[in-house]
């Protein structure tokens, strides 16, 4: 399992797929889906996912909500609707990144 | 791993000295209590676990203080900008007909009656947002069982720059000066006044809108 720096980039876009595809989440649960996904491959670590919650939180793009769970408050994360218009321009941007990459790098896989 | 109330309140007491606003705390104890709950039982204590967590996934409690001024300073940020914004729109199409409405009732009022409802508009509008505050703020500072909420500290501040200026202007000059003859709402001119009492009014409505529309959680706190 790493913590991949090359995430710090798309950390945003991923928490925003993410919330959009789950409709509400919190904290621990972004962890664990990320880890879940990937198939243990890649860790968030909570020092780099609350920044960048609270930070997406500010922008407008995410609104929170709290429940009582287990006599604790849980804060859910949901997309705005600001945000919801905002994951396919991320997604776009994502996108257009990978392939560049893939130019640069020489990565794309060759077909025979 | 199953947590008992007395290991909860262990972690509880820990993360409630080293945390400064209540959202901060409240995220990071679910989030340590549910990593434990999550843990396989009979691996490590949960103590150890939420030791783990602070230093390896958070950094430490220096990041967390980082992470709280961080927050604090966008949460800041963003509210301000939203006052500031909510503000200009009163010099702004359709709302300037109300500025410019006020300013003239105001000034009729002031010129051809008297200056009383001057004094009236300003302090009212000075300290109406201090009520507002103390409306939404029903910690106790002083009390150790409450924590501030980062939005709770932004509306504190903004509530109270109406009064801040208000002192500035009335009683600080007399003070500095040690005149006793200074009058602020009788000798300044009417025009100068006029165009205090409106920048009140709309430095008032500002802040009402961004209780409304921006600090929502404190209704909810």
């Amino acid at each position: 399992m790493s913590t991949n720096p090359l995430l710090k980039g798309t950390l945003q876009t991923i928490i925003l797929k993410l919330l959009e595809d789950n409709e509400k989440m919190y904290g621990y649960e972004i962890t664990q889906k990320v880890k879940e996904l990937t198939v243990g491959e890649l860790k968030l670590t909570e020092g780099a996912l609350y920044p960048a919650l609270h930070k997406l939180e500010a922008d407008g793009l995410l609104e929170t909500f709290t429940d009582v769970v287990d006599n604790r408050v849980r804060k859910y994360y949901r997309l705005t609707q600001q945000g919801s218009q905002e994951v396919t321009n991320k997604l776009q941007e994502a996108q257009a990144f990978i392939e560049h990459l893939q130019l640069l790098l020489n990565l794309k896989p060759h077909t025979s | 791993m199953n947590i008992t109330p007395a290991q909860q309140d262990s972690i509880r007491e820990v993360l409630w000295h080293n945390t400064k606003y209540r959202e901060t705390f409240e995220e990071i104890y679910d989030h340590i209590i549910t990593s434990i709950e999550h843990e396989p039982e009979g691996t490590r204590e949960p103590h150890e676990v939420a030791q783990d967590i602070i230093s390896n996934e958070f950094g430490g409690w220096e990041k967390l203080k980082e992470l709280e001024k961080l927050r604090q300073t966008e949460v800041s940020s963003h509210i301000r900008a939203k006052q500031w914004q909510y503000f200009k729109e009163y010099f702004k199409a359709p709302l300037i007909v109300f500025t410019l409405l006020s300013a003239a009732v105001v000034y009729y009022m002031a010129s051809h009656v008297t200056r009383k409802p001057l004094f009236i508009i300003i302090y009212i509008m000075a300290m109406a947002p201090v009520g507002l505050w103390v409306k939404v703020a029903p910690f106790n500072p002083f009390s150790k069982k409450h924590k501030p909420s980062v939005k709770q500290g932004i509306a504190q501040s903004l509530c109270t720059i109406g009064m801040s200026i208000f002192n500035c202007l009335v009683f600080l000059p007399s003070v500095m000066m040690n005149d006793d003859q200074y009058k602020f709402f009788n000798q300044m001119h009417i025009s100068v006044l006029t165009v205090i009492a409106v920048l009140y009014i709309v430095l008032g409505l500002s802040i009402v809108k961004v209780f409304k529309e921006d600090l929502k959680i404190l209704y909810t706190a």
